[in-house]
């Protein structure tokens, strides 16, 4: 996996808000090499921010994920966004909106969907 | 009246409709008016990044709807934010994946060609802060916390808004509609809500520390401005009282907060008081 220009010298551990928690977290795969947090991150990217070497922490975590099983909750958002077009639930939508006094919304036809995610849902990078 | 396309999101499109509403009501008031928009899917997030490198198609997509229209979007989540500026600066700098898009696009009768603003509510009402101080014109009473949506400004070098590690664009926007605004110790720390997806005691525990620090700050609510953050702070709060019953913080919604300075009846922001 690349890691491009990472050393491994720790600086994004320390922001790390998942591993301050003590948590697994990509920090710790970044620095560590285990693969155990590669699903644990609150997206704050303070990681990136902290990295003096500029590495792309994003896109080495999402092509680390797709060589992994991903937890229950990403799996169906996944299988929802590809089904859908959105990541939750949203049968009673319009019913909730008028009670809200929202207007009503036309949702994504799916096969509009199909055609720009295409492939199975887990693909090389 | 400038009008703009809101983008929802799909937190905010199924179950934080009070958001939404907020929205509407007090970016009218400030001159802009948002027009839904139909057809929207999923930004991606950091969703379907996870599975696929064609996430960006579906980021593209929304983007393309928006051109076709010739509006700008405004967005009301942090994450739709990033993911859907990250593409627009990825189909602008890199001409073989825009090709590549606008292939798939083409597919279901559309292109993009990168002519989209993406501005979050923040970044509109802090273009209107004059507005936004001339219409407020009624003391709401409260002092509130501040929850920062991280993915509004960082990474720095794509949003270019505001400071990464201190943020100060919302609390300029809360109190220029004349809300006192509370430091507290955790309020440059991410809520930690992401992480429900995958470890949810350690999100809770993120937000109890978050809530604990804000309330002994003398906090009496928590301004959010992201579905996120409104998800574990506010729909899972049953959840992080249950083993700490002192946490219990109302959460307001940035507009739902700036309405009540507006004078906006309760009805029209989504709230019962």
């Amino acid at each position: 996996m690349d890691k491009g220009k990472c050393t491994g010298c720790g600086e994004c551990r320390q922001y790390c808000i998942v591993a301050r928690a003590g948590c697994a977290s990509i920090t710790a795969v970044l620095c560590d090499g285990s693969d155990a947090g590669a699903w644990n991150c609150t997206n704050c990217w303070k990681c990136v921010e902290a990295c003096p070497e500029d590495v792309d922490i994003f896109t080495f975590m999402m092509k680390k994920r797709r060589k992994l099983e991903p937890p229950a909750h990403y799996r169906q958002s996944y299988e929802n966004i590809r089904h859908t077009g959105y990541s939750m639930p949203i049968e009673d939508l319009n019913t909730i909106r008028e009670i809200w006094g929202l207007g009503e919304i036309r949702k994504v036809d799916p096969v509009k969907i199909r055609k720009l995610l295409s492939g199975t849902g887990r693909r090389r990078s | 009246m400038e009008r703009r396309l809101l983008y929802p999101g799909c937190l905010v499109l199924a179950c934080l409709q009070d958001y939404e509403l907020s929205a509407r009501s007090v970016l009218g008031k400030i001159g802009v008016e948002l027009e839904d928009m139909h057809e929207f899917a999923c930004c991606a997030s950091s969703i379907a990044p996870s599975f696929t490198n064609e996430w960006i198609n579906l980021a593209a997509y929304n983007l393309a709807l928006a051109e076709e229209k010739g509006m700008d979007i405004v967005t009301l989540c942090g994450s739709c934010t990033k993911t859907l500026k990250d593409a627009a600066r990825i189909l602008d700098e890199d001409a073989g994946q825009l090709g590549r898009v606008n292939r798939r696009l083409t597919e279901i009768g559309l292109s993009y060609s990168g002519r989209v603003k993406v501005s979050h509510i923040i970044e509109v009402m802090d273009e209107r802060l004059d507005e936004v101080v001339a219409a407020s014109i009624v003391e709401v009473g409260i002092r509130v916390a501040l929850q920062h949506p991280c993915n509004v400004y960082r990474p720095e070098e794509l949003m270019h808004f505001d400071d990464p590690w201190h943020p100060q664009k919302m609390r300029q926007v809360v109190q220029a509609a004349g809300i006192p605004v509370v430091d507290y110790d955790q309020e440059d720390e991410c809520c930690g809500s992401a992480l429900l997806m995958s470890e949810e005691e350690p999100a809770l525990n993120l937000a109890r520390k978050k809530l604990s620090s804000a309330i002994k700050a003398g906090a009496e609510g928590m301004v959010v401005s992201c579905g996120n953050c409104a998800m574990l702070l506010k729909n899972f709060q049953h959840k992080i009282c249950k083993s700490a019953p002192g946490l219990s913080l109302p959460v307001i919604f940035l507009p739902q907060i700036v309405g009540l300075a507006m004078g906006i009846p309760a009805a029209e922001i989504g709230m019962k008081v």
